[in-house]
C-alpha cells in the first residue's frame, strides 16, 4: 500500500492538504463574522474568546487525534473515519448541490453578521473594554465551526498517518482568514463560499469512499491515484446535478428554501 | 457525578452527535451504512467492489438530494398548498 511505504509526495497528501485547508478556510470564514459581529461590542473580549476556543481546539485535536492513530488499528480506524467523513462529505455536497441549483438559500455571511450585532445590542461604551458576551460569542462560534475541522483534521490526519501535516494546514487556513480579516476589516462575504464548500464535499466524499474501501480490505487501482478517479467522478457528479437542478422546473415552494430544509439549516 | 446528571450529559452529547453529523437528512447514515456493508461484502470480490463503492455513494447522494427536494407535509408552504396531505 502506497500510503503506509511512500509517507510523502503521494496524491492524498496533496487531497489531504487541499480539503482540510479549504474545509478550515470555510468554518475560519463563517467564525470570523461572528468574531467581528462581537467585536463591535468589545474586540478585547472577542480576541479573548477567539484565543480561548483555538487553544480548546488545539487540545482537542491532539487528545482524540494522537489516541486514536496510536491505539486503534489501522484498518478499523480508517472504516470509523471514512464514514464520519462519508457523513461530513454527503452533508456537505447535499447542500451545496441544493444551494448551487438554486434550491436552498446560500448562507448570508452578511445577514449572519447583521443579526449577531442586533443581538449583542450597543455596546454603549468604548469598545475596548471586557465585555461577557462578546466573549461568548466569539468563543461559542470559533468552537462550532472548529470543531468540524478538529473532525475533519483527525480523521484524515490519522487515517493517513500525516496528523501533524492536516494541523498545519487548518492552521494555515485560520491563519489566511485572520489576516484576510484584519486586512479588510469585515467578514469575508465575498468569499465563494458555496464553491469552497462543494469542491471540499466532493474530496470529503472521496476521501471516505476511499479509506472505507481501503479499510475493509478493498485494494482500489492505482492506490493513492485511485482518490483522483473518485474526485472526479464525484465532481462530475455534483455538477451534473447542480446543472439539473438549475435548469430543471422548480416545484412551488422549493427555491431558495428547499422543503425538507429548516429555517435553521437555511441560516447556517 | 451523580447517574442523572451522567444521563443528562450523555443525551446532550448524543443529540448535538446526531444534529452534528445527521441533521435533518437520516437518509445520509443509512447511506453511509450501506456503503461500509457494501465495502465488507465485496472485499472478496475487488474488481467489482471498486466500482460498486461509488455507484452506491452516488446513489444515495442522489436519493438525499432528491429527498430534499420533495414537499414534505411539515412544510408550511406545503401545508398551505395541500392541506398537510403527504
Amino acid at each position: 500500500m502506497l500510503l503506509m511505504t511512500a509517507p510523502t509526495g503521494s496524491a492524498s497528501t496533496t487531497g489531504l492538504v487541499l480539503a482540510v485547508f479549504g474545509a478550515s478556510t470555510v468554518e475560519m470564514v463563517e467564525a470570523l463574522t461572528l468574531v467581528v459581529a462581537a467585536g463591535t461590542r468589545s474586540w478585547r473580549s472577542a480576541l479573548e474568546g477567539t484565543a480561548a476556543a483555538l487553544v480548546v481546539l488545539a487540545v482537542l485535536t491532539a487528545a482524540i487525534g494522537l489516541p486514536l492513530a496510536q491505539f486503534l488499528p489501522i484498518d478499523t480506524l480508517r472504516v470509523v473515519v471514512g464514514t464520519l467523513l462519508l457523513l461530513l462529505g454527503l452533508s456537505w455536497l447535499r447542500k451545496a448541490i441544493l444551494r448551487g441549483g438554486g434550491r436552498l438559500a446560500k448562507h448570508d455571511e452578511d445577514a449572519i453578521y447583521a443579526r449577531t450585532v442586533g443581538s449583542l445590542g450597543s455596546p454603549g461604551v468604548e469598545v475596548s473594554r471586557r465585555d461577557g458576551a462578546a466573549f461568548l460569542v466569539a468563543f461559542k462560534g470559533v468552537m462550532l465551526e472548529g470543531f468540524e475541522v478538529v473532525l475533519i483534521v483527525v480523521s484524515l490526519g490519522t487515517s493517513a498517518h500525516r496528523l501533524p501535516v492536516a494541523a498545519a494546514a487548518a492552521g494555515a487556513a485560520v491563519v489566511l482568514v485572520g489576516v484576510a480579516g484584519v486586512v479588510v476589516a469585515r467578514q469575508l462575504s465575498a468569499v465563494p463560499e458555496n464553491t469552497l464548500k462543494t469542491i471540499v464535499g466532493v474530496m470529503l466524499t472521496s476521501f471516505g469512499t476511499f479509506w472505507v474501501g481501503e479499510g475493509a480490505g478493498i485494494r482500489w487501482p492505482g492506490s493513492d491515484l485511485a482518490l483522483v478517479v473518485l474526485v472526479a467522478v464525484f465532481a462530475a457528479v455534483t455538477a451534473a446535478m447542480v446543472t439539473a437542478l438549475r435548469f430543471g422546473t422548480p416545484r412551488a415552494g422549493s427555491v431558495l428554501r428547499a422543503p425538507g430544509a429548516s429555517s435553521e439549516e437555511v441560516a447556517r | 457525578m451523580s447517574s442523572g446528571s451522567l444521563r443528562r450529559v450523555v443525551g446532550a452529547v448524543g443529540r448535538f452527535a446526531w444534529d452534528f453529523f445527521v441533521d435533518d437528512s437520516p437518509e445520509m447514515l443509512v447511506v453511509a451504512a450501506v456503503v461500509v456493508g457494501c465495502a465488507y461484502a465485496l472485499r472478496g470480490e475487488n474488481s467489482l467492489a471498486v466500482v460498486a463503492l461509488p455507484v452506491v455513494v452516488v446513489l444515495g447522494l442522489t436519493i438525499c438530494v432528491w429527498r430534499a427536494l420533495r414537499p414534505r407535509a411539515k412544510d408550511p408552504d406545503h401545508v398551505r398548498r395541500t392541506g398537510g396531505r403527504p
